[in-house]
C-alpha cells in the first residue's frame, strides 16, 4: 500500500462541499419543520374518537414509518409525475423534501403518542380532583408535558432524517453526498473525497447528538416515569 | 338548622358484580371535621371519588343541595376538592408552581400573585425551603405536603383530604392537623381518610369506620361504652 494522499484536492473544491453541505443542512431543517407539522396533525388525528379520521392517521403512521425512505424517493420522482401529466414537473429538493418528510412525520406522530401516553395517570387524576376544567388539564398539564416528553426523541429523530438526507442523492438533489460524488467523477479522488465526506457528516452529526444526549440525561431525571 | 354541606343518603358501590358497599349515609355540616377509617380496600377512596362526583355510585350525593358531579366546573364555582391518596405532583412544574398552578385556575390569580399566595401554604406546611425544586428530588413526605398545599390553595368550601399524612413524622401531623383545624375554624368542612386515629384523634371530629355495610359512627360507640 503506497497510495499517496493528495488533500489540495478537496482543498480546491471546498467550495463545492461547502455548498452540498448547506443544502444537506436546509434539507434536513425544512423537511424536520414541515414534518413536525404534519406529525403534530396526525398525532392528534390518530387521538380522534372520529373513526375514518382515526384510521387514516393510524394508516399513515403504518406505511410511511414501514416503507423505506429510499423506494419513497424514488417513487415519487418517477411515478408521480407519470400520473400528474407530462407537464407536471417538481423540483427534486422539493421531491427530497415531501419523501423525507413522509417518513419524519409518521414516526414524529409516534413520538408524540408516546410522550402523551407516558404522562401517568395519577397526575391527571389530581387535576381532576382539583375540578380543573378538561381546556385547563389540556392547556396546562397534558400539552407541555406531552411537548416536554417528546423533545429528546424529536431531535433524535432529526439527526437520523440528516443521515437519511444522503438518499436524495439518488434523485440528483445536490446534497453533501451527491456532489462528492460528482466530485470523484472529475478528479478520480475517492479515498480523499469519501474519506471527507465521512468527517463532515460526523462534524454536522456529532454535536447534534451530543447535545441530545444530554439534554435526554437532564429530562429523564425530571419525568422519570417516562 | 342549616342544610348540609355534604348528604350522602343509600349510597352503594358495586365494580361490576363485585360490591364494595352499601346504605352508606352521611351528613357534614359547615366546618365539621369527618374522619373515615377503615381496613385496606373497603373503599375509602372511592367513597370520596363518588363525594367529588369522580365516580358513579347508587343513590345520593349532594353538595351544598346540588347533586355531586364532575363537569368541569368553571371558574368561580368550585365547591370542593380532592387531594389525592399519592402525591401526584405535576413533573413539569416546580413544587412552587405546582400550587400556584392551583390560584392561577382555580381563583384567576395572575402568575405573581399566584405564586405569592403559594408560597404562603407552601411555608405553613414547611415546604417552603423546596419551593424551586422539581417533583422528582422532593422526598416522599414532601411531596406529600407540597400536594396538600395544592389543596388547601384550592380554598374550597369542602376539603376531601385522602391519606395525606401517611409520609409525615409525627411533629409534622400535628402541624397538619392544627392547619386544619384553622381551615375548620373559618366555616370550611374537611372530610379526611385516614389509617392513622392519633390525627383522627387530634381533630376532634366525629369517626366514621367504612365497612361493606355503611358507615360506622365510631365516636358514638365510644361515649356508649364508656358512660
Ligand atoms: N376502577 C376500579 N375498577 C375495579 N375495581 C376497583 C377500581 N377502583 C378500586 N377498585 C377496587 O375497590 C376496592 C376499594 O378500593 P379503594 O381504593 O377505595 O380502597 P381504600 O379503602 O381506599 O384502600 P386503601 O386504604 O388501601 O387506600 C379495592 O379492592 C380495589 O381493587
Ligand atoms: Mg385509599
Amino acid at each position: 500500500m503506497n497510495y499517496t494522499w493528495d488533500f489540495t484536492w478537496v482543498w480546491r473544491n471546498s467550495d463545492v462541499l461547502a455548498w452540498g453541505m448547506l443544502v444537506t443542512l436546509v434539507l434536513t431543517l425544512v423537511t424536520v419543520a414541515v414534518g413536525a407539522v404534519i406529525g403534530v396533525l396526525v398525532a392528534i388525528m390518530r387521538q380522534s374518537r372520529l373513526r375514518p379520521v382515526f384510521w387514516i392517521a393510524r394508516i399513515y403512521i403504518e406505511v410511511f414509518r414501514d416503507l423505506p425512505v429510499l423506494v419513497v424517493l424514488i417513487w415519487l420522482f418517477f411515478c408521480l409525475p407519470i400520473l400528474l401529466g407530462p407537464n407536471a414537473s417538481i423540483p427534486p429538493f422539493w421531491v427530497a423534501v415531501a419523501g423525507l418528510s413522509l417518513n419524519f412525520s409518521a414516526l414524529q406522530a409516534e413520538i408524540i403518542r408516546a410522550g402523551y401516553e407516558a404522562i401517568p395517570v395519577g397526575q391527571l387524576d389530581a387535576a381532576s380532583g382539583l375540578h380543573f376544567n378538561r381546556w385547563q388539564v389540556l392547556r396546562h398539564i397534558v400539552f407541555p408535558q406531552t411537548v416536554w416528553r417528546s423533545i429528546a426523541p424529536t431531535l433524535g429523530q432529526a439527526v437520523n432524517t440528516l443521515k437519511l438526507t444522503a438518499l436524495a442523492s439518488f434523485i440528483c438533489v445536490g446534497e453533501l453526498f451527491y456532489v462528492t460524488g460528482r466530485l470523484i467523477q472529475d478528479t478520480f479522488r475517492p479515498l480523499e473525497f469519501y474519506t471527507t465526506l465521512a468527517l463532515l457528516y460526523l462534524a454536522l452529526i456529532l454535536p447534534l447528538a451530543i447535545f441530545v444526549q444530554l439534554f435526554e440525561d437532564r429530562l429523564s431525571k425530571r419525568f422519570r416515569h417516562a | 338548622m342549616p342544610d348540609p354541606l355534604v348528604k350522602l343518603e343509600g349510597v352503594s358501590k358495586a365494580f361490576g358484580d363485585r360490591e364494595l358497599f352499601k346504605n352508606v349515609d352521611l351528613e357534614v355540616s359547615m366546618g365539621e371535621i369527618v374522619t373515615i377509617v377503615g381496613p385496606s380496600g373497603v373503599g375509602k377512596t372511592t367513597l370520596l371519588r363518588a363525594i367529588a362526583g369522580m365516580t358513579d355510585v347508587e343513590g345520593q350525593v349532594t353538595i351544598g343541595g346540588q347533586p355531586a358531579q364532575h363537569n368541569g366546573v368553571t371558574n368561580g364555582n368550585h365547591r370542593l376538592c380532592l387531594v389525592t391518596q399519592h402525591a401526584n405532583l405535576w413533573d413539569h412544574l416546580s413544587a412552587l408552581d405546582n400550587v400556584a398552578l392551583v390560584r392561577r385556575l382555580l381563583h384567576d390569580e395572575p402568575r405573581r400573585t399566584a405564586r405569592r399566595a403559594a408560597m404562603r401554604y407552601m411555608e405553613a406546611l414547611e415546604v417552603g425551603g423546596v419551593a424551586r425544586q422539581y417533583p422528582h428530588s422532593l422526598s416522599g413526605g414532601e411531596q406529600q405536603r407540597v400536594s396538600l398545599a395544592r389543596g388547601f390553595a384550592a380554598e374550597t368550601p369542602l376539603l376531601l383530604l385522602d391519606e395525606v399524612s401517611s409520609n409525615v413524622d409525627f411533629r409534622r401531623r400535628r402541624m397538619i392537623a392544627d392547619a386544619l383545624l384553622d381551615i375548620a375554624k373559618s366555616g370550611r368542612s374537611i372530610v379526611l381518610v385516614t389509617h392513622d386515629l392519633e390525627t383522627a384523634q387530634l381533630l376532634r371530629g366525629r369517626t366514621l369506620r367504612l365497612t361493606p355495610d355503611g358507615l360506622d359512627d365510631l365516636s358514638e360507640v365510644d361515649t356508649r361504652v364508656t358512660s
